[in-house]
């Protein structure tokens, strides 16, 4: 079958032409590892790395925001100014997009959270096909590297092109823009890629066995190697819990209220009002991160809230593995 | 409605953290609106004794030391200790592990008996402290947030939880990736992770974290191949005294 294909020299090209209508978003090198930033110049961006150290909620739901500001005095209140800018996340991942829908599912179940879903509005999502490491384990969550859901164009990488697949109006838009870089190519078919880390079974069945795992001995053997230092967390593509605070500005009746990025492996994150802890102990907190993967929000959505990326294993300084905690219990 | 008064105390210290607030040009004007100093060694002269709010800097290190500070905590309504060394010790209480009579030989020479001293402690080693603005030196916009949060009848807050969360936040390379020791993983946050958004690990200034896990410390030592000795001098930098308290069940 004859396809279009863009050839990996005219990568900073098709930036370049991405730029005129949009900021670009994409993975850059960072010392040994990647970062998402927007694109200034088009050579830096890369579509090939492993992980980028913090995902993409970082565009949607920022480390430190200012959500209202506030003036005692005048009672007077004002929410955030966000600005809609057309964005393209170019050379995404597709596990990193699913977070970013179980992250949508998050932030308009219940009450709806604006500040959040006015930054989603506008996004263009080019993705791109990976090779698997040592940490990614995406297929045994139910995201295998040829899922291209939500993605307006996909890229999918051979050795010297990669393969422009546009499946959405903007992604045919974007394609036509591209016309003089694209080369034609034979299309054979997806290269088959093989995952290293992965669950004993499918996560089909995984919601029952969390439920009689309560009191498994893998909970206490993990917090015996954690230390709550909450990277696993702020790392995690699909963890949004997040506190709020208001600050007064010193000698003036002005403040804001912000919200920060927080972690439930803290113990301050189970301390409520009157000085009560509700999950004292470390092992209630390993129990309740992997529970909120894998079983809680599974009862309400049936896909678990973890993509597979390999983030909370990969930057574990006690070498905490996700899936090796879940084999345990499988 | 009288402004509440302040006074400012130097214990064991370099003095930075008092200075630090002369640093504030921008904002002491307006803290004089809000507060009256009435004792502030380093800014003025004059030395009242009657005041609400205490801020102490610096470590107990001597007889003298314990007699003030019961002084100061009967007079002060609130007692708030800045930095390190009032927090937990810091700086000087790496000589709390060496032979004091030998330290005192080696600052006073054969004047030593002059000079009585203990092992440097913390603030609240002595007497009940209520609040803290931690770091070496203490950070002055955390200052201003706590007193903001005092004036204005708030429990002052600050962060609980590692160093880690506001490194990752600011997505900096772990510097674990790269084989170095840093105490960012059981140090409380607040700093914005300094150290390592700077290049450097994390000494532990802001003290360890309040629900520290020995047993992940072994574990992470193994991994990245670090000595007992390498893991002791990072906290010997600050935390001395709370390697005294876990070293059994480090070793």
């Amino acid at each position: 079958m004859a396809s279009k294909a863009l050839p990996k020299d005219k990568i900073p090209q098709a930036v370049s032409i991405l730029k005129k209508q949009y900021k670009v978003i994409g993975a850059t090198p960072k010392g040994k590892n990647f970062v998402f930033k927007e694109i200034e110049d088009p050579n830096e961006v890369t579509l090939d790395y492993n992980t980028t150290i913090l995902p993409l909620k970082k565009f949607f739901l920022p480390p430190r925001e200012v959500i209202v500001e506030f003036n005692l005095q005048s009672k007077e209140y004002r929410g955030e100014d966000i600005k809609v800018e057309p964005k393209v996340f170019f050379g995404i991942h597709n596990y990193e997009l699913q977070a970013v829908f179980r992250l949508d599912f998050a932030f308009k179940n219940g009450v709806s959270d604006e500040t959040y879903l006015k930054k989603r509005e506008k996004n263009v999502f080019i993705g791109v096909s990976y090779i698997p490491d040592d940490f990614h384990f995406s297929e045994s969550v139910g995201i295998p590297t040829d899922l291209k859901e939500g993605f307006d164009i996909f890229l999918t990488r051979y050795d010297s092109h990669y393969r422009v697949e546009a499946m959405t109006e903007k992604g045919r838009e974007i394609e036509n823009a591209w016309e003089e870089l694209l080369v034609p190519c034979d299309y054979e078919g997806d290269p088959v890629v093989h995952f290293k880390n992965k669950l004993k079974q499918s996560v089909a069945g995984i919601r029952e066995i969390f439920h009689g795992a309560y009191n498994h001995p893998i909970w206490k053997e993990t917090a015996r190697k954690c230390y709550s230092c909450g990277t696993c967390n702020l790392v995690c593509p699909t963890c949004y819990c997040f506190d709020v605070s208001d600050e007064v500005i010193l000698g003036t009746d002005k403040g804001v209220r912000a919200r920060r990025w927080d972690s439930c492996q803290a113990l301050v994150f189970t301390k409520v009002a009157g000085g009560d802890v509700f999950r004292e102990k470390r092992y209630d907190r390993v129990r309740h991160r992997m529970s909120r993967k894998f079983a809680y929000i599974m009862d309400e959505k049936d896909r678990p809230f973890c993509v597979g990326c390999g983030r909370c294993v990969r930057q574990c300084t006690a070498d905490i593995n996700i899936v090796d905690v879940m084999n345990a219990l499988l | 409605m009288s402004k509440p008064k302040v006074a400012f105390f130097d214990f064991t210290s370099c003095e930075g953290c008092q200075l630090s607030k002369l640093n504030l040009e921008d904002d002491l004007l307006d803290i004089l609106e809000l507060v009256d100093i009435v004792n502030f060694r380093e800014a003025i002269s004059d030395r009242g004794e009657d005041y609400e709010i205490a801020f102490i800097e610096g470590s107990l290190s001597t007889p003298h030391c314990i007699e003030r500070i019961h002084k100061i905590r009967r007079q002060a309504k609130i007692l708030v200790a800045l930095g390190a060394c009032a927090h937990i010790g810091g700086i000087n209480a790496i000589r709390n592990k060496m032979d004091q009579d030998e330290v005192r030989e080696t600052v006073y020479g054969k004047d030593k008996y002059l000079f009585p001293s203990i092992k440097a402690q913390a603030v609240s080693d002595v007497v009940k402290v209520d609040y803290y603005v931690p770091g070496c030196p203490m950070d002055n916009q955390e200052f201003k947030k706590v007193l903001s949060a005092l004036l204005t009848g708030k429990i002052p807050e600050i962060p609980e939880y590692s160093v880690c969360v506001e490194c990752k936040a600011k997505e900096n390379e772990c510097l674990y990736d790269y084989g170095i020791a840093c105490m960012g993983p059981i140090t409380r946050a607040g700093c914005g992770a300094a150290c390592p958004s700077n290049g450097h690990y994390c000494y532990g200034c802001r003290g360890l974290v309040p629900d520290l896990n020995k047993n992940a410390a072994k574990d992470v030592m193994e991994k990245y191949k670090l000595s007992m000795s390498q893991i002791k001098k990072r906290f010997y930098m600050f935390n001395t005294n709370y390697v005294n308290m876990e070293e059994k069940e480090y070793e």
